[in-house]
């Protein structure tokens, strides 16, 4: 096995249900390893570690997780959920991987250079995919796939995930037609329509109540003024 | 200002906002977004207000989503009315929110421009807030 990868140390947890709380407040994080052919096996990491962790290695790196000592085994972060108002991480999937058996995961797309529509026409970039799915083996996943957008030159060209350079030993899952980045013209400048929209506004104002609410079962007209 | 082209029934039960969001927590679309860390209703003139303040903040360039929609009729008595005599008339349309709700999105700006139009977005809506990064936008800056 290779040693280049980070290593999680974890334990194995009894502590199952809402009772998890108690160890995330002894800095204990409550995660869950699975894999194929495998049983499920509830454990605890420290959180500080994960945390670190997370932050140094890649979404698709393979990490040695060693469970009470035991000999250490390649696992793939599966999925983290994170609290929805403080965004700290309130547990974590790790799925055990078999270094012989493909598998699908969604790496994530980088654009490197700049986009002339960007600089020169004062466009903004967008990227309406920012991950393409693929299968490889666990060895040769790849962290992320860059991708120039030097080619952007004005607002009609669009990058399609056909134009991606893929490695050989990774089969893309994706359609080829997805766009993964265009440039937006600039918005003209608003402040001669402001004057319109006030007084659409306070139009629709004195439409009001009446019409917003007489709405049911049929249509409110002139309603889409946002 | 946004509101439903047509609705099943005419007035709503107000319901409860406990808990916290359930979905749309997330920043899904751009690189930056608004979450709000209270419950409440958020009118349609509330988020229009917000979406014009952060929309002049930018000035130029830069794409913005709202991630809410107001499909909840709020209802009204006329001024000076006693109490009773039935509920009052559907006055205007909101949007219920709870904790951790992902209320706009932005992408297209620079880091500081995206926290000073949310900053002015947030001062019209009527919770406290706080700007979300998204994971890839943070390993960008």
């Amino acid at each position: 096995m290779s040693t280049a990868r980070a290593t999680l140390v974890a334990e194995h947890r009894e502590v199952t249900g809402k009772k998890v709380s108690t160890l995330r407040r002894a800095g204990r994080l409550p995660a869950v390893v699975y894999g194929h052919g495998i049983d499920s096996d509830s454990i605890s990491v420290d959180a500080h570690e994960f945390e670190q962790l997370r932050r140094h290695t890649g979404p698709n790196a393979l990490v040695d997780l060693s469970v009470d000592g035991k000999m250490a085994r390649p696992v793939l972060v599966h999925s983290v959920q994170v609290h929805p108002v403080n965004r700290r991480t309130l547990h974590v999937d790790l799925f055990l991987v078999r270094m012989t058996e493909e598998l699908t995961v969604d790496v994530p797309l980088v654009a490197t250079g700049d986009a002339p529509a960007v600089t020169l026409h004062g466009g903004t970039l967008l990227h309406p995919s920012e991950s393409v799915r693929v299968r490889a083996l666990p060895d040769h996943l790849p962290q992320v796939i860059e991708y120039s957008v030097a080619l952007l030159l004005d607002f009609d060209t669009t990058i399609h995930v056909r134009d991606l350079s893929i490695p050989s030993d990774v089969t893309l899952l994706t359609d080829g037609d997805e766009i993964i980045a265009k440039v937006q013209p600039p918005r003209v400048e608003e402040e001669p329509v402001a004057v319109a929209e006030a007084v659409e506004g306070e139009a629709a104002e004195a439409e009001g109540a009446g019409e917003a609410v007489g709405a049911e079962g049929a249509e409110a007209p002139g309603s889409a003024a946002g | 200002m946004l509101m439903p082209k047509r609705v099943k029934h005419r007035k709503v039960m107000r319901g409860r906002m406990s808990g916290m969001a359930k979905g749309g927590h997330t920043v899904a679309f751009g690189e930056y977004g608004l979450a709000t860390q209270e419950p409440a209703w958020i009118t349609s003139r509330q988020i229009e207000a917000a979406r014009r303040a952060m929309t002049r903040s930018v000035k130029r360039g830069g794409k913005i989503w709202i991630r809410i929609f107001p499909d909840k009729p709020a209802t009204k008595k006329p001024a000076e009315t006693r109490m009773g005599s039935g509920k009052g008339a559907p006055d205007h349309w909101v949007a219920v929110v709870k904790p951790g709700r992902i209320l706009f999105e932005m992408a297209g700006v620079d880091h500081e421009s995206a926290v000073e139009a949310m900053r002015l977005a947030s001062h019209k809506l009527p919770v406290s807030t706080r700007v979300v990064v998204r994971e890839s936008a943070k390993e960008a800056n």
